[in-house]
């Protein structure tokens, strides 16, 4: 993907194949973020008024309450915070604290965590990694687009395994 | 304004387990019952009620009200969760020290999906069946549907492992709390799984379910009721039995940096920030009682997953952040620790009673009546959850 015709986006979002998750639930108020997925950026948004750049989605600014704001696509480099393994044997429970439901439960095992972003922010999502280093913190990963049920597109992270 | 509420009376069904046959409102009739006779009060003597209602099912006030034929001037309804069972005690003393009710009954019914939920109409619209991970923001527990951490095992998982990646805590730090919680469940009759002991050996030859956590890891659904019958200091006194007061209390602390529920303030846990945790040296809900935090002869905690008695410890300032891992391996939180916690077995042993089952523990105690896990000479003892909220119940002892 390019903008202007030329030079390569460094924000642009790669496509990596996995089993898909659930689909997301999109509704009108906070619809830009998954549009902006569907266009291959990762997009949080920026307060108008106080300018902060706020996670989770929100309508309103958590700083100032202002309304107003743009989507704003950010950084797809992240390193990562904290991750974990879904193991096999959790698949095996009946239904506990722990249990998962469908299609996570048939999906096992997988990564999933949270990664911090060089724009200031914590994002939570699976993360891709077959070698496993991804579950040690401060892993390089970047943001990926993720496939997920009715064809819908999610993102998660993915790490440049050896 | 002084807080002026007791407990007077205590009660759980006649039956914990994880398939007893019972339905919530037969439960329900059960402790409520049993809390009645401890007190020596008659039904028309309650007239408020805080109840709290799931999970997936429970009983609603006004089907209890209803069904047991009460007639009251004050109730509440929370939903039945960890995270409201200080609230809706704290409301009962509130209540009573107020006088918008004189006895209120902090009565609580819930029986699990694979319990006698199953035997009930569904009620597909009801708070029980919410995920509040498919939030746009994501669930109380740090967790996220969408992203292959639904429900509050993953929550819990996250922060624990952000812990022990912090700390460099391991899978045998982690089994002491198992291990110690099932050796007093062994003690208490009630407790699920009073038979099934637990050594570190058998913890570690557990395989992992989610992240670090193991199924000893992870509490007991079962069907249960508890009731606790609150009043003033005066009419306490006219009942005759031991007196346990509602000394003091503090609130949940909410906050961007203080909203998920299995983590204390500093891990990172969901969004919230990532910093040094210091713990103060005092609290208002010990102000409030008019003791110090050396004072307290136990400590109870919301365990449901292992690592929060970690998170408690460090919250409430009874070790510094970090050491907890390493108190419980070399103090321990057993009788013999400068600081039992949990001593009924807790969520992991005596069965998930959502709380209410360490807030009997604690007036069981302070009465005396703990039996073998009894704490000898035990005046003042804490509830105080990783998210901030906190009780301290005293007897006579302490005044």
């Amino acid at each position: 993907m390019t903008i202007d015709g030329g030079a390569p986006d460094p924000f642009a979002l790669e496509r990596v194949d996995a089993a898909p998750g659930p689909a997301p639930h999109v509704h009108p108020d906070i619809a830009g973020f998954w549009d902006s997925l569907r266009e291959g950026h990762l997009s949080l948004q920026r307060c108008s008024e106080c300018r902060t750049l706020r996670f989770p989605l929100s309508t309103h600014c958590h700083v100032c309450l202002s309304g107003e704001y743009a989507w704003e696509p950010i950084d797809p480099r992240g390193t990562v915070n904290v991750a974990i393994r879904a193991h096999e044997a959790v698949s095996d429970l009946p239904a506990s604290g722990v249990s998962l439901p469908e299609p996570w439960r048939g999906m096992t095992p997988y990564l999933t965590g949270a990664v911090d972003m060089p724009a200031g922010v914590r994002l939570p999502g699976r993360i891709v990694c077959t070698c496993g280093r991804a579950l040690r913190p401060g892993t390089p990963v970047r943001a990926v687009l993720l496939e997920a049920a009715d064809g819908a597109t999610t993102y998660g992270f993915a790490h440049a395994c050896p | 304004m002084q807080l002026n509420a007791c407990v007077v009376g205590l009660g759980t069904s006649d039956v914990i387990g994880k398939d007893p046959g019972r339905s919530p409102l037969r439960l329900q009739f059960e402790s409520f019952r049993a809390a009645l006779r401890d007190a020596n009060l008659d039904k028309a003597d309650v007239d408020g009620l805080v109840t709290a209602w799931g999970s997936p099912r429970g009983v609603d006030y006004d089907e209890f009200v209803v069904a047991a034929g009460l007639e009251l001037t004050w109730v509440s309804q929370l939903w039945t969760h960890g995270r409201w069972t200080a609230t809706a005690i704290q409301q009962a003393a509130m209540a009573v020290t107020t006088g918008v009710a004189e006895v209120v009954a902090v009565v609580n019914s819930h029986v699990a999906a694979q319990g006698y939920a199953r035997k009930l109409p569904q009620m597909p619209t009801s708070l029980g069946a919410v995920d509040e991970a498919l939030r746009d923001g994501g669930g109380p527990y740090g967790n996220w549907t969408i992203h292959g951490t639904p429900g509050a095992g993953a929550g819990a998982a996250l922060a624990a492992q952000q812990y022990m990646d912090r700390y460099g805590a391991t899978a045998a730090d982690l089994a002491r709390i198992p291990v110690t919680l099932r050796a007093f469940a062994h003690d208490n009759p009630m407790a699920v799984l009073r038979d099934r002991e637990l050594s570190v050996e058998q913890y570690l030859a557990e395989p992992e379910l989610m992240g670090p956590l193991r199924q000893s890891d992870i509490c007991e659904m079962v069907d249960a009721s508890t009731c606790l019958l609150v009043t003033t200091a005066e009419r306490a006194a006219d009942v005759g039995r031991p007196v346990v007061h509602i000394a003091g209390m503090q609130g949940i602390q909410s906050g961007r940096d203080n909203y998920v529920f299995f983590s204390r303030p500093g891990l990172g846990a969901g969004v919230s920030p990532s910093y040094d945790y210091v713990a103060p040296k005092t609290f208002p809900v010990l102000e409030r009682a008019g003791i110090a935090r050396d004072d307290l002869d136990g400590f109870y905690t919301y365990d449901p997953f292992s690592p929060q008695i970690w998170m408690a410890l460090e919250r409430w300032g009874f070790c510094a952040a970090g050491e907890a891992a390493a108190y419980c391996r070399d103090k321990g939180i057993g009788l013999d620790s400068p600081l039992p916690m949990n001593t009924s077995g807790g969520s992991l042993a005596e069965g998930h009673l959502y709380g209410y089952g360490h807030m009997l523990e604690m007036v069981r105690q302070l009465r005396g009546e703990a039996g073998p896990r009894q704490i000898t000479g035990a005046r003042a003892l804490q509830w105080g959850t990783p998210w901030g909220d906190a009780l301290v119940f005293t007897n006579e002892q302490v005044r």
